[in-house]
């Protein structure tokens, strides 16, 4: 065991945990609100937040961003990526709904049935970004539109990373602002139109009762695609904040946040829209702190310790399965 | 009668065993091919394409030059880096008769996988670029290694950090692969060995984005030197968050795995001043005529010049040329000219092996190579760029 010396690294460390928990956070909702309305575990909900982050950079690429941007051009071109990013992830997931899940629902559809679709959809939308890379594949006489590959693409440093202020000796970041405002504002947003709108009211009638809810006249139907298009739309926005955050995209850019994501709705509860924000916040606390006196190759193994740890004595996760709860 | 039946079926199968897959004879217009075998896309395609791309440029030379006795063929086989890729490609390759020889694997996580099967299957399979020491303790009779190794290249890059960085403690990191744990390791000993104090040694998840744990307690150790073992993808995430986090002064030392066009594409600017200790020759700057032809060949051929690992893709493809000149075109005659090679004059250098199968140790070079606006330049041999 060889601790860090100094206090500040331990912050640093929680810091950098409570960014990743955030991002977390947001990719979380989308698992928690589909299984919570459909029992469903979206294992393609990573390929959204994916997704979502090529919208951001091809929007910033479309807008000719080559350096950073300050002021009204950087708040406006920061908008536009992200509507775009929500837009491309927000449809995608639509698209899936109605293309892989929808019309398994209408036939009565076994759960696993569902899981091997959700795992068929994951790997066929990361697939078909690993060959979107402008070339020649399965021997067919045109070349495909360039729009990813296997390689990492870089994003544009639309925001220049600067220091805005100490705390306890570890800087902080714009860009890690942006991310916790991103994130801040759009979990709030959620549980207000969860808990206060009609649709919201919608949602969480399905997700308790969705025969009875239908007898009362909810429309089934456009509640699971409005579930799966808010999903979407804040799986987009994490991934630009993401790619932001760390400078590049990849076909394959899902694949470890939607475990961890995944992780977190588990912890915290999954179904529970307030469960995923907690335990995506601690998931990345955990991963962090846990490493700090180990090799980094630990951080797995503890993250997974502790959610068999927690699942031990809470089987539904720390704040139960409840839609709104 | 059972008996007899059973007897007369054994019998053509027999024949029908000893008869089937004899395609040997040799003459003009045979076709023998070469395998190549690494990563010629995704992630690690720019350390590996350039070597490739070269080889086949040799092998369509030697064709059109008719003075060859066999027509030659060089089959590209895609592994990424994986040895779980390349164990069902090599499958392939052991199973065709007419493959005599093999260029590659490249890394040596995946020589590593496939190097028995290849051996067993006598066919000589001459490396490029995978620099683990172990794989020559494999006993491979097959195997050669047209480069140095990671101690060649490990030691000189601690080297460097201590004396033309000046660093006085250091930290270290690697992707935890077998090549890149390796070369970590025979850093950290040589900072043993110069009185550096290590205070800090990790091991990263490959394939991830978030490397800010690492860069985190790279900064609380407070090292002045830093050294990576593993490859571009996750070193120019690295460089890059380590100067998000303030450590822009600290540089980024690695071996061959770095060096390439991934990581000054995803590192950008913040990449400049990046070293690497490489097993790799340039031949940007060399007066020599046959050095200066292939780089303008293959410029002419491919629009760039040959990046990591071309030159010695094309040494290791005149190797199987000169073999085949010589009349050896089976997989053990090839295997005995290659072994008894004596300083066969390469682009590169020139080709002595040790009975393991590596490079003669007074062959193997070393360059200094150095991210400078966002491209890597050549410094220098080690001779020249680490004081002694």
């Amino acid at each position: 065991m060889d601790c860090p010396n100094a206090f500040s690294t331990w912050v640093g460390l929680a810091l950098t945990g409570l960014v990743l928990g955030a991002l977390y956070a947001m990719i979380a909702l989308g698992y928690t609100m589909v299984y919570g309305v459909l029992q469903l575990l979206n294992f393609a909900h990573s390929e959204v937040f994916m997704v979502g982050s090529f919208g951001g950079l091809y929007a910033l690429l479309w807008l000719g961003v080559q350096g950073p941007r300050s002021g009204l051009s950087l708040v406006l071109t920061l908008a536009f990526a992200f509507l775009v990013a929500m837009a491309f992830a927000g449809i995608t997931a639509v698209l899936l709904e109605r293309v892989a899940y929808r019309p398994m629902r209408r036939r009565g559809a076994s759960r696993l049935a569902y899981l091997i679709a959700a795992i068929g959809a994951s790997l066929f939308l990361s697939n078909l970004f690993l060959l979107l890379d402008g070339e020649r594949h399965l021997g067919l006489p045109f070349d495909w539109p360039a729009i990813a590959g296997r390689a990492p693409v870089n994003i544009p440093d639309v925001l220049e990373r600067h220091e805005l202020f100490q705390i306890l000796g570890v800087s902080f970041t714009n860009i890690q602002l942006l991310i916790f405002v991103v994130a801040v504002v759009m979990t709030v947003v959620l549980d207000m139109f969860v808990r206060r709108t009609k649709m919201g009211m919608g949602i969480r009638s399905v997700a308790e009762d969705p025969e009875t809810a239908s007898l009362m006249g909810v429309s089934i139907n456009l509640i699971v695609t409005t579930t799966f298009l808010v999903g979407g739309l804040m799986a987009g926005a994490a991934g630009l904040l993401y790619a932001i955050n760390f400078g590049v995209t990849q076909f394959n850019l899902g694949f470890i946040p939607g475990i961890k994501a995944f992780t977190a709705a588990v912890l915290g509860g999954i179904g529970n829209i307030r469960g995923a924000v907690l335990g995506g916040v601690l998931l990345g606390l955990i991963e962090n702190l846990g490493i700090a006196c180990v090799s980094a190759q630990w951080r797995d193994v503890i993250a997974f310790a502790v959610l068999v740890l927690v699942l031990m004595f809470r089987p539904t996760g720390i704040l139960g399965e409840q839609v709104g709860g | 009668m059972r008996m007899l039946a059973l007897l007369g079926v054994l019998a053509i199968l027999a024949t029908a065993c000893g008869g089937g897959g004899d395609e040997e004879g040799g003459g003009p217009g045979k076709t023998v091919k070469i395998g190549f075998i690494g990563a010629l896309s995704g992630d690690y395609k720019f350390l590996v394409i350039d070597g490739f791309n070269a080889a086949k440029m040799a092998v369509d030379a030697a064709n059109a030059a008719g003075d060859l006795p066999v027509k030659v063929e060089l089959v590209g086989f895609d592994s990424q880096g994986s040895g779980d890729i390349a164990a069902p490609l090599v499958d392939q390759i052991v199973g065709d008769n007419a493959f005599v020889g093999v260029i590659g694997p490249a890394f040596s996580g995946e020589s590593a996988a496939v190097g028995d099967k290849l051996d067993q299957a006598g066919i000589p399979f001459v490396t490029q670029s995978a620099t683990d020491d172990a794989l020559a303790q494999n006993g491979w009779t097959h195997w050669f290694r047209a480069l140095g190794n990671n101690s060649d290249m490990g030691a000189p890059a601690a080297d460097y950090i201590a004396k033309v960085l000046s660093a006085s403690t250091a930290c270290a990191a690697s992707d935890g692969t077998p090549y890149g744990l390796g070369l970590k390791e025979v850093a950290v000993d040589e900072f043993g060995t110069l009185g550096i104090d290590v205070v800090l040694s990790e091991e990263i998840e490959p394939g991830g984005k978030d490397y800010s744990a690492l860069v985190t307690k790279i900064k609380d150790a407070g090292c002045d030197g830093f050294f990576y073992g593993g490859y571009s993808p996750e070193a120019a995430l690295i460089r890059k968050q380590m100067n998000d986090t303030g450590l822009q002064d600290i540089t980024l030392v690695g071996g061959d795995g770095i060096k390439d066009q991934t990581f000054t594409d995803v590192a950008g600017k913040g990449g400049n001043g990046t070293i690497s200790s490489c097993t790799c020759a340039d031949l940007s700057q060399s007066q020599d005529p046959d050095d200066q032809k292939f780089v303008t060949d293959y410029t002419a051929e491919y629009g760039q010049p040959p990046a990591i690992y071309g030159p010695e893709g094309w040494d290791i493809a005149q190797m199987f040329i000169a073999a085949f000149k010589a009349g050896n075109t089976d997989r053990e005659s090839i295997t005995d000219f290659i072994r008894n090679m004596n300083a066969f004059h390469g682009l590169t250098k020139d080709y002595t092996w040790d009975a393991d199968g590596q490079l003669a140790p007074e062959a193997r070079i070393l360059f200094f190579y150095e991210v400078k606006s966002v491209q890597w330049v050549v410094l220098g041999s080690s001779s020249e760029v680490v004081p002694a």
